[in-house]
Parts: structure tokens; C-alpha cells; sequence
């Protein structure tokens, strides 16, 4: 068949292959437009003779029964230029005698093949689920935030792809300018320069999560080693009920989980008492007799000072009966007193924590474009400001605990950390590279090689008016116009204006120890550039930073000890607190006050980050300055 | 300085997770504080005593049974000097007591001699309060 020979055929849904028998002419096409613009599907206009029965009567192309899917083919020489699309919309001019009919080649199950692909590309840096809203999760069209690609239509087989905004997937097809083939009409050429590129994007994001810990931390080391006088072993001046007991608060997130206390001063009492008497008796049966008693009690500490003394009895008597031949005499004596001792304690406190301390990492980041410019200030330009980032919790079970171990102190120096600074140089590399796609240039190729012109590819352009340019294929169209019978092809692509080159990876130096004794995961380097895998044209890289938390300290992952963990050192203070009715009555000259401040575990910190990034290598599609 | 254009996306509103709650004021130094109070004074009483006496009885006379003699002066020469004597009264017993409790001494009654004459025999004596 010639060249340029369209075939028409009404088809069934189900016929989703093209055979030799489509290549009919159901409907007597006058002229017709095919083509495609970048994230959409093909499309058709077909002018066709109206459709008339045998008896010239007037079919209804809208008629229940009738078939509204289609194959259309154009003969280009070598191959076909095929279309499978469905009717769309009311055919206009259904009262001329040339109808137009519309045709998308839109899949019928877009929203499922959305998804399904959708689910594929869910994946890091381009995809960070932690910094999207979890109502939007499901939505395909979120999914290429931080991607260069949009979605691609098969216009044939109707398969949804993505396909690449920068470099085509599918191939390169070469206009020479010097084959037969490769040459382009001289008509039909056009550059234009869509708008100026970003020069940079500003990227501010805020990763928060809630710091969570349970645990206990000895204070018992810390608090006989600060207690004045304690010489690191007891407690003084203080008895065990005084201690704090299990569950008594201790500050914000803190209680007591362990606590003893035993009294080491003995002041229990021993009492001694002893009595005797003797009865002397003389041979004339005279006698005499002494009688004696005492009791004692006493305290067992040493070091007791006596505050009060009573003297109850201090008495004599003596009796004579010179008639009766008795004599006697008595002596008695009792007294009471008042000791007072200051008592010690042996005692240990474990403090128990549970931590919520709402953390938050503010990062920041400015990605360049190393582009040519195309304004007369190379300054002059548009910067884009992506401010508006801010993960969910990331130590909330629901959303899979992105920050791993809830204790962290930092997630952004994490490897899942590493991952979310990527997806924020995707973003801002994103949105460069397509801003990059400055210069668009169309062009007329020979119908023989309309069939190679796909979405999915590249084409790279060599023409004498333009000189060279590689860019993305972004748009085509073959159109026939049935009043002069010519057949227009048009091919547009877009040209990015960068210098091209790659980022380079640099080891950076060790800050931590020798790479050798912790290994190159644990390390921790100043200078040092990683290239980001996932983007295989190593256009950007960018400088992990090391977790610098500007929190209190307190490290969950680690033993904590009583200094860890102390935010105010003990003081002791002695005697009654001015104003205050003292508990020690008439010794409140002994009133012990302690207090000491552990830090608090509801308190919220925010540290900020500002990453440095390497300038963006974009492709030279186009040599702005060669012009 | 270039004229620089700084413009925002509006792409996909609405995708961003809520924003945390803001972050509150530094922590309150004065606030937050563990404190263990107490007094470790501790006051004993303590007790002392002692009694001692003594005491002494014997027995007393009550009355007495004598016998009145008359002891004349004798010589060496073993004569008798009617003229000079002393009349004395020698208990032959005496009745003691101490409390509720009696007793009875019995004694040698004096003798007669040369020089001794009994007066009076068993004569009882009270014995004076």
C-alpha cells in the first residue's frame, strides 16, 4: 500500500491486537489529526464521510450496538503508524456531510493501572512517606512529586507507563540532517524558549517525632557523692522516712522506681537495773541489814547530747525506835532526761523516667542549577521556595516508626534520615530539571520515520538553522488535510540548557576514629559528598550530615547515669525555710531541704540542619550560547 | 544583586502532614524540682534511779527476876567487915524481846558466902520505857 494511506476500522474493546485485518476502511476518512502531548493520552480527530445504510439513510454513529472502538493506521513506507482509541464526546457536524469524530487512546481501566503503578514507584528518595499526609497516600498523582516523569500512554496498547522528562527510556531517534532520514523539512521548524529556568529551589522541611524512653536511672552514686557530708556512703541528718518513696514524683517525667532506706544510728534504748541487800545477824540474834536498787536506761548511739533533765525524787529518812530496838534509814533517787542524736540513713534512690519529648530537626537545603543563562544577569532569575514539608511522627507505630528506635535523638543523620534528605533533593532536582527543559524545538521529520516517535523517547536533532539539540520528545502529531492531501508531521522536544559533567563523590575525612575500627557505617566525616544512587545520571550530591542534636544531652541508647541525667545540681540547705511552717517543730534547726533537677522529659527541642548539596548537573540538551 | 523572583509551588496542596504543635518556651528553671525534706533530730528519754536503806534491830530487856545480896568487904586475910557493904542486885533471869518475839535468859543465881548474904530472892524489876 503507498505511503501515507490511512485505514480505518471499527472494533471491539476486546480487540486489543493489531492485525491485518484492521486494515480496512470502515469510514471513508477525509482528513484526520494524531497526536499525543506529553502526560496525556493520544488523541484522533477523524473527518469521515457520514455514514449512510444501503439505502443512503443516515446512520446514528451514537446508535445503541454500534462499535465506538477503533484501530486506525497510517501506511508511513516502512511501518504503520498505529492508534487504538475509543469514541469520545458527540461527534460534531453530525448533520454535514463530513462528520469529525474525537478518539482518545485512554485506557478504560486508567484509574486501576494508575494505582497499580502507582504502587511501584512508592519508593525512596522519590517517595517519602513519612513526609505526606496519610489521607494522600493512596493518591497515583502524588506519587511522581519527586520524580522527572510523568505518566505515559501507550497509544496502542493502552499500557500506562512513566516515562522520563529529561531522557527518554525507549531509545534516541537521530535526525542526522545528513541521511535521507535524518534530514527534517525546512518548513515546520520553530524554537522557543518556554520560560527562564529556576535558578535554585530553597527546600525547608521539619522531621518530628516523639521521643520516647522508658527506663530507670540510678541516683544513688550521684547523691551520697553531692550530699554534703555524706562521704559518699550515707545520708546524714535525714531518717528513712524521710526518703522518697516508690512512686513519688521527682520532675517532669520522672518518679521513683526503687528506693531504700535503713536508719544506721541505734537509738534504742537498754535498760539495766540491779538490786542486792545484805542481812548481817549476831549471835544474840541482833541484826542488821542494807538494802539497795538501782535502773538505768540508756541509749545505745554514741554522740547524743543531753537537752533536758528532770530530777523526780531525791529524798532521806531515817527512823530510830529505841523502845522496839529498830533503827533505818533510806536513800532515794530518780531522775529523766531528754537525748537528742541527728540520725543517718543508708539510702538509694532509682528514678524512673518516661520520656515524650516532642523533637523536631528543621532542614534546610538550596539546590543550584548549573545552567546557561538566558537572562543578561545570571542572577536574574526564579527561585522556587518549597517550604511547606513536614513529616508525621516519626516514632508513631502507625506509620511504621521511620525514626527505627523512638529513643533517637536525631532521625535526619539516620540512614532512614539519609533517605528523607534525598527525597528532598529529589523534590528540589525535580523541579530544576524540568524548569531546565528551557528550549523547545519542533521540527517536521519525513513521514518514512514517524512510526519511531514515541513519548518514551529522545530525539537528538542536527539542522543547520538550529545546530544541535538533544531533548525529550514531548509532543507530535501526523495530520492529513483531505483538501490538498498533504500529510504534516510535527515533532517537538524539549532541551535542557545545563553544562552537563556529574557531581562527584568525595570520600571526606574521618571525624570520628579510623575507618578501619569502626567501620565506614559508623563513621562519621567532615566533607564528605555522596552521590544519591537512585538518580543514575549523578547529577547531585550531597554532604550526610552528623547528628549535632541541640538537645540536653540525655542519650536513651546509652546506660544513663545520676550525671547524666542531672539538670540541676544538689543543694542542701539546713534549718527552717523562712516562711514556711517547719516540720521539725522545736528542732527545725535540723530541717533538712534537698533538691536537685533531672532533666525533663516532656520538654520539646528543635535543632536545625542545613545541608550542603552539590550544584545540579543538568544535561546539555541545547547550547543556548552557541546560538 | 539580580532580580531575583522567589515564587512557591502549587502543585499538590493539602499532602503535608498537620504540623506539629508549636514548640513551647524554653523549660522553666524554677519549676521541675525533686525535693527530699526531712529532719533526722531524733529525741530519746532516759531514766535513772537508785534506793538503797538500811536497818537495824536487837533485843531489849522487858524485866528482870533478881535476887538483892549483900557483899560485905573482905580482907585479904579472908576476915569479914560486917560494917562495909554493898547491896547489889544479880539477876537469876531476865526476860528479852525483840518485836512480837520473847525470850528467857536464865542466869546462875548468886551464891551465898562469907561475905555474901541473899537479901531478897526473885525479885522481879520492869524494865524502864
Amino acid at each position: 500500500m503507498p505511503a501515507g494511506l490511512p485505514y480505518f476500522a471499527w472494533i471491539d474493546a476486546s480487540e486489543t491486537t493489531f492485525g491485518s485485518e484492521h486494515m480496512r476502511w470502515d469510514e471513508s476518512v477525509f482528513s484526520f489529526e494524531l497526536s499525543q502531548e506529553e502526560g496525556d493520552p493520544a488523541s484522533l480527530t477523524a473527518v469521515v464521510r457520514r455514514p449512510r445504510n444501503v439505502a443512503g439513510g443516515a446512520i446514528g454513529l451514537l446508535g445503541p450496538g454500534r462499535k465506538i472502538w477503533v484501530w486506525f493506521a497510517l501506511d508511513c513506507g516502512p511501518a504503520l503508524v498505529k492508534f487504538r482509541g475509543r469514541l469520545v464526546g458527540i461527534p460534531t457536524s453530525i448533520f454535514e456531510e463530513l462528520v469529525t469524530l474525537e478518539f482518545v487512546a485512554r485506557p478504560f481501566d486508567v484509574v486501576a493501572q494508575k494505582e497499580a503503578l502507582a504502587a511501584t514507584l512508592r519508593v525512596l528518595p522519590f517517595y517519602d512517606e513519612a513526609v505526606i499526609d496519610k489521607a494522600r497516600r493512596n493518591d497515583p498523582e502524588v506519587v511522581l512529586e519527586g520524580y522527572t516523569k510523568v505518566w505515559h500512554y501507550d497509544r496502542e496498547t493502552h499500557l500506562l507507563t512513566v516515562s522520563d522528562e529529561i531522557t527518554g527510556e525507549d531509545g534516541l531517534v537521530e535526525f542526522d540532517g545528513a541521511s535521507e532520514g535524518g534530514k527534517v523539512l525546512y518548513d515546520g521548524l520553530g524554537l522557543t524558549l518556554t520560560s527562564g529556568p529556576l535558578s535554585r529551589v530553597d527546600v525547608a522541611a521539619e522531621f518530628t517525632w516523639t521521643q520516647q524512653a522508658r527506663g530507670t536511672v540510678d541516683l544513688t552514686r550521684y547523691l551520697t557523692s553531692h550530699w554534703p557530708g555524706a562521704g559518699g556512703h550515707f545520708i546524714p541528718g535525714l531518717k528513712a522516712g524521710d526518703w522518697p518513696k516508690y512512686g513519688t514524683g521527682l520532675g517532669d517525667g520522672w518518679d521513683v522506681a526503687g528506693s531504700t532506706a535503713a536508719e544506721l544510728v541505734d537509738f534504742s534504748t537498754t535498760t539495766s537495773s540491779a538490786s542486792g541487800g545484805i542481812t548481817l545477824e549476831d549471835t544474840d540474834d541482833t541484826s542488821s541489814s542494807i538494802q539497795w536498787s538501782w535502773s538505768r536506761t540508756t541509749v545505745n548511739a554514741a554522740g547524743v547530747m543531753t537537752v533536758d533533765k528532770t530530777i523526780g525524787d531525791n529524798s532521806y529518812s531515817a527512823q530510830f525506835d529505841d523502845g522496839g530496838g529498830t533503827a533505818s534509814v533510806s536513800r532515794s533517787y530518780s531522775e529523766s532526761s531528754t537525748v537528742l542524736g541527728l540520725q543517718n540513713i543508708s539510702a538509694t534512690l532509682v528514678a524512673g523516667y518516661t520520656a515524650e519529648r516532642q523533637c523536631t530537626e528543621r532542614v534546610s537545603l538550596t539546590l543550584f542549577a548549573d545552567v546557561q543563562p538566558i537572562l543578561t544577569d545570571p542572577e536574574d532569575g526564579e527561585a522556587l521556595r518549597i517550604d511547606d514539608i513536614r513529616s508525621v511522627n516519626l516514632s508513631d507505630p502507625e506509620e511504621g516508626t521511620p525514626i527505627g528506635d523512638p529513643r533517637r535523638r536525631s532521625y535526619i543523620a539516620t540512614e532512614r534520615g539519609n533517605q528523607s534528605i534525598e527525597h528532598l533533593v529529589a523534590l528540589a532536582r525535580t523541579h530544576l530539571m524540568k524548569r531546565a527543559r528551557v528550549v523547545e524545538i519542533a521540527f517536521a521529520p519525513k513521514l518514512s520515520r514517524m512510526p519511531e516517535i514515541t513519548l518514551r523517547r529522545s530525539a537528538f536533532l542536527a539542522e543547520p538553522r538550529v545546530g544541535e539539540a538533544l531533548g525529550k520528545i514531548i509532543r507530535y502529531s501526523i495530520a492529513l488535510d483531505g483538501s490538498d492531501g498533504r500529510v504534516d508531521c510535527q515533532v517537538s522536544i524539549g532541551c535542557t540548557i545545563g553544562r552537563g559533567g556529574v557531581a562527584v563523590a568525595t570520600a571526606g575525612l574521618p571525624s570520628y576514629c579510623s575507618i578501619d575500627y569502626v567501620g565506614f557505617d559508623y563513621q562519621q566525616f567532615v566533607e564528605r559528598t555522596v552521590l544519591i544512587n537512585a538518580f543514575i545520571d549523578s547529577s547531585v550530591g550531597y554532604e550526610p550530615p552528623a547528628a549535632n542534636p541541640n538537645d540536653d544531652g540525655i542519650d536513651f541508647l546509652s546506660n544513663l547515669t545520676g550525671q547524666d541525667v542531672i539538670d540541676t545540681d544538689l543543694v542542701v540547705e539546713y534549718g527552717p525555710e523562712p516562711g514556711v511552717d517547719s516540720s521539725g517543730g522545736q528542732w527545725a534547726e535540723y530541717d533538712v531541704r534537698a533538691k536537685f533537677k533531672l532533666k525533663s522529659m516532656t520538654r520539646e527541642f528543635s535543632t536545625d540542619y542545613v545541608i550542603q548539596v552539590t550544584d545540579l548537573k543538568i544535561p546539555p540538551g541545547y547550547d543556548l550560547e552557541a546560538v | 544583586m539580580g532580580f531575583e523572583v522567589v515564587v512557591r509551588p502549587v502543585v499538590f496542596p493539602n499532602i503535608r502532614p498537620a504540623p506539629a504543635r508549636s514548640l513551647p518556651p524554653q523549660d522553666d528553671p524554677t519549676k521541675g524540682f525533686a525535693q527530699i525534706r526531712g529532719n533526722g533530730a531524733t529525741t530519746v528519754g532516759l531514766s535513772y534511779s537508785y534506793s538503797a536503806s538500811a536497818s537495824s534491830s536487837q533485843k531489849v530487856e522487858d524485866k528482870r527476876r533478881v535476887d538483892v545480896a549483900r557483899v560485905y568487904q573482905q580482907d585479904k586475910d579472908k576476915t569479914v567487915n560486917k560494917e562495909n557493904f554493898v547491896d547489889i542486885e544479880v539477876a537469876n533471869k531476865i526476860w528479852m524481846k525483840s518485836g512480837a518475839q520473847k525470850e528467857q535468859w536464865k542466869l546462875e543465881p548468886v551464891k551465898e558466902e562469907k561475905n555474901i548474904e541473899i537479901k531478897e530472892k526473885d525479885k522481879i524489876r520492869e524494865a524502864q520505857k
